[in-house]
């Protein structure tokens, strides 16, 4: 049916954003992780 | 029981349009012009003297990378009304739909301020000062003051997109060098030509939108000899850092040969008769002129990845 397609596209494109969202927040901590190694050894 | 599909299929109608993916929030970055910019930051970065750690050379460029994209979205938020006018940018996030403008105005300001931070924190105040100068100008200066006010909007305007080799230039030494200075004078005057070559051929976009850019305002015959005029300044400036001992001779004799092709661009849109040419020339100047940019500092970032002997 149109309107459980629609639903699902609207879902996927949601799970979509949400793992975005997820990766660069993960990617963040690890840099500032790996910038206070950095600056706390001297670089 | 709450029924958890449709509680998630409500949450992403209230947060943002149904359509929205996350490619859209990446093209409000505008991706092909942070890549012009983490080029020449990047090519400051290699010309300063002294040394910085990769990870933070790494988290330099994400930062200017970040701060230009999400200047780059406060600036689709403020003109997303002249974007659904002009067919170049039609098609863009917020002119069709796709993205909530509120949305795209909280993404540009949070990006904007968490990269000027994380570069002061992480790297030195001097260069995120310089990056959160450089924002502020493409917002404040460029997008809202000057770009439906006046045909020289891209000439001032231009001085934002010139700043990124001298914040590189700044995360590595922590001041700002004459050499600096001229990196960013090259981009600066580099900036008018690049896109008045584009204006001539969209013209009738710009008119359309009310933005008065130079061939709008004053004509092309003034415009085609302005941007003579400029790659003229450009000519003897570009090879300048040798001179300055932020190059070595390869470099200027690079940046010499890649200048007067520009000049020879120039010269050539200025005897087109662009309506019965379809612009050819200048079309080719607007390619050429994305082509100097990442060669000029291609040449630079060689130079000094081979010690400064080519």
């Amino acid at each position: 049916m149109p309107a459980d397609d629609d639903l699902r596209e609207r879902q996927r494109r949601l799970r979509g954003k949400n793992i975005a969202l997820l990766c660069a927040l993960l990617a963040f901590v690890a840099l500032i992780y790996v910038i206070s190694i950095v600056r706390m050894g001297g670089g | 029981m709450i029924d958890l599909t449709v509680a998630a299929s409500n949450q992403a109608e209230g947060a943002s349009r149904p359509d929205a993916s996350w490619r859209d929030y990446v093209e409000l970055l505008k991706p092909r012009v942070m890549s012009l910019v983490v080029f020449t930051g990047f090519a400051g970065l290699v010309a300063a003297p002294g040394h910085l750690h990769p990870v933070l050379v790494l988290t330099t460029i994400l930062c200017i990378a970040v701060s230009a994209g999400a200047a780059g979205a406060i600036n689709m938020w403020y003109d997303r009304d002249i974007d659904s006018i002009m067919s170049r940018t039609r098609q863009r996030p917020l002119p069709s739909g796709r993205v909530d403008p509120d949305e795209a105005l909280a993404f540009g300001v949070f990006l904007s301020v968490a990269s000027v931070v994380v570069m002061g924190l992480a790297v030195n105040w001097v260069a995120a000062s310089i990056l959160g100068l450089a924002s502020a100008f493409y917002v404040f200066v460029y997008t809202i003051w000057l770009k439906r006010r006046t045909p020289q909007n891209i000439v001032i305007g231009g001085a934002a997109g010139a700043f990124p080799p001298m914040i590189g230039w700044a995360a590595v030494t922590g001041d700002v060098s004459l050499a600096a200075v001229v990196l960013f004078a090259v981009v600066f005057l580099w900036t008018p030509p690049h896109f008045w070559a584009l204006a001539l051929f969209r013209s009738d976009d710009y008119e359309k939108a009310g933005v008065p850019m130079l061939p709008v305002v004053s004509g092309e015959r003034t415009t085609k000899i302005q941007s003579l005029v400029y790659t003229l300044l450009l000519l003897p400036l570009a090879p300048a850092p040798t001179f300055l001992g932020a190059a070595g001779t390869g470099y200027a004799i690079g940046a010499f040969v890649l200048g007067v092709l520009f000049v020879v661009c120039a010269w050539r849109v200025l005897r087109e008769d662009g309506p019965a040419t379809g612009y050819k020339a200048a079309k080719q100047m607007f390619g050429f002129s994305v082509f100097y940019l990442f060669a000029l500092f291609g040449l630079l970032i060689a130079d000094h990845i081979q010690g400064g002997v080519i």
